[in-house]
């Protein structure tokens, strides 16, 4: 009888380890693709009373820990926010300077999830920490994490190893991160920034 | 009793600041109209566009294009080249076809923006001409009576 109890729990025991190793993949953030591009985008979007503006970057890196299966993961997102263009060099220069994102001094917008909950389909609910300007606050956002076997990526794009497709869409208020510009606070600059983020991460 | 000649100096003066000031006036109504009618001509071509960054990963992110550049926006683009399509009445832009031609797209709310500060700065400017106009014109008829009742020779 013994035995058989021991047998059991020695199975269930490494089913157990089975899962979390499956639960543990990790995809790392592929800095370029075969044409030398980077297929990672972030994009910033504002508004100003003369016009709307975005700033794009492609510095993207971070890992990504996603388990197919059970439709959960967390990850890490390190943007180089100092190489975000606007299409205008001085108000990239005004974008890097103390009394905006002051990038000169803390060039770095990271996001470590705190929690991931698929809500449907490939859409996921996701808590995490933003760190803007060194200061973090917890967000929550929503994602859509697309997983394409090794195949259909080596195929179409030459990328080694399974990927996850993660894109998401979120408002942050400048305020919020001690941003308090007179362009602000007259409201001539919106206090609202949209961030986009869309990366490609492999497991190889 | 006789009255007093006006001094002509003055009176060439302020004939002249209320000649120039009923000019201006006039000049400032005219910025004002064609200010909203150069807005109104730039803004006929105005659409409602997305920029699109193609992406020959787009199908991995489950899109068909590429990475949207922020969200839909009025924008003036005239140059055909640079639309890839269109979607439920938003035109999809080449934001890389732009970017290689260094336009930078003008937005309708720019256009309109500048047409507010210019018809405002013309309204400032008709209300301060017509108001110099008045103070001139109300001085010159004071000192026209003043001038009057003096006694020409004591």
């Amino acid at each position: 009888m013994k035995k058989v109890f021991f047998a059991t729990a020695l199975v269930s025991t490494t089913l157990a380890v089975g899962a979390v190793w499956a639960a543990n993949t990790a995809f790392s953030i592929v800095p370029t693709i075969n044409d030398g591009a980077s297929p990672n985008t972030l994009t910033v979007e504002s508004d100003t009373d003369f016009e709307s503006f975005t700033g794009i970057t492609n510095k993207i890196s971070g890992t990504i820990q996603f388990d197919k299966a059970a439709k959960t993961g967390s990850g890490l997102i390190i943007v180089d926010g100092s190489s975000i263009d606007t299409g205008n060099t001085l108000r990239n220069q005004h974008m890097k300077s103390a009394d905006w994102m002051n990038f000169e001094k803390f060039p770095e917008i990271r996001f470590q999830t705190t929690s991931v909950k698929n809500t449907t389909a490939d859409n996921y609910e996701v808590r995490g920490n933003l760190t803007l300007r060194g200061m973090t606050k917890s967000i929550v956002t929503t994602a859509r994490v697309r997983y394409s076997d090794a195949g259909f990526a080596q195929q179409t794009q030459n990328i080694k190893g399974n990927i996850v497709a993660l894109s998401t869409k979120f408002t942050i208020k400048l305020s919020d991160f001690g941003i308090k510009a007179p362009a602000v606070e007259i409201n001539r600059v919106s206090d609202n920034l949209t961030i986009s983020l869309r990366v490609l991460a492999s497991d190889k | 009793m006789k009255t007093q000649t006006r001094d002509p100096k003055t009176w060439l003066q302020t004939t002249l600041i209320r000649t120039w000031s009923i000019r201006l006036a006039v000049l400032a109504v005219l910025v004002g109209f064609s200010s909203w009618g150069l807005a109104t001509w730039l803004s006929k071509d105005s659409k409602t566009i997305q920029r699109i960054m193609p992406d020959p990963n787009a199908a991995m992110f489950g899109d068909e294009l590429g990475t949207p550049i922020g969200a839909p926006l009025e924008y003036i683009i005239t140059d055909p080249k640079a639309f890839l399509g269109e979607e439920n009445g938003v035109y999809l832009v080449n934001e890389k076809y732009l970017r290689q031609n260094n336009i930078y797209p003008l937005q309708t709310k720019t256009v309109w923006f500048i047409q507010r500060s210019v018809a405002l700065a013309a309204l400032v400017g008709l209300v301060l001409m017509l108001l110099l106009w008045t103070v001139v014109g109300q001085l010159n008829q004071a000192d026209a009576k003043l001038q009057h009742k003096l006694p020409r020779d004591r």
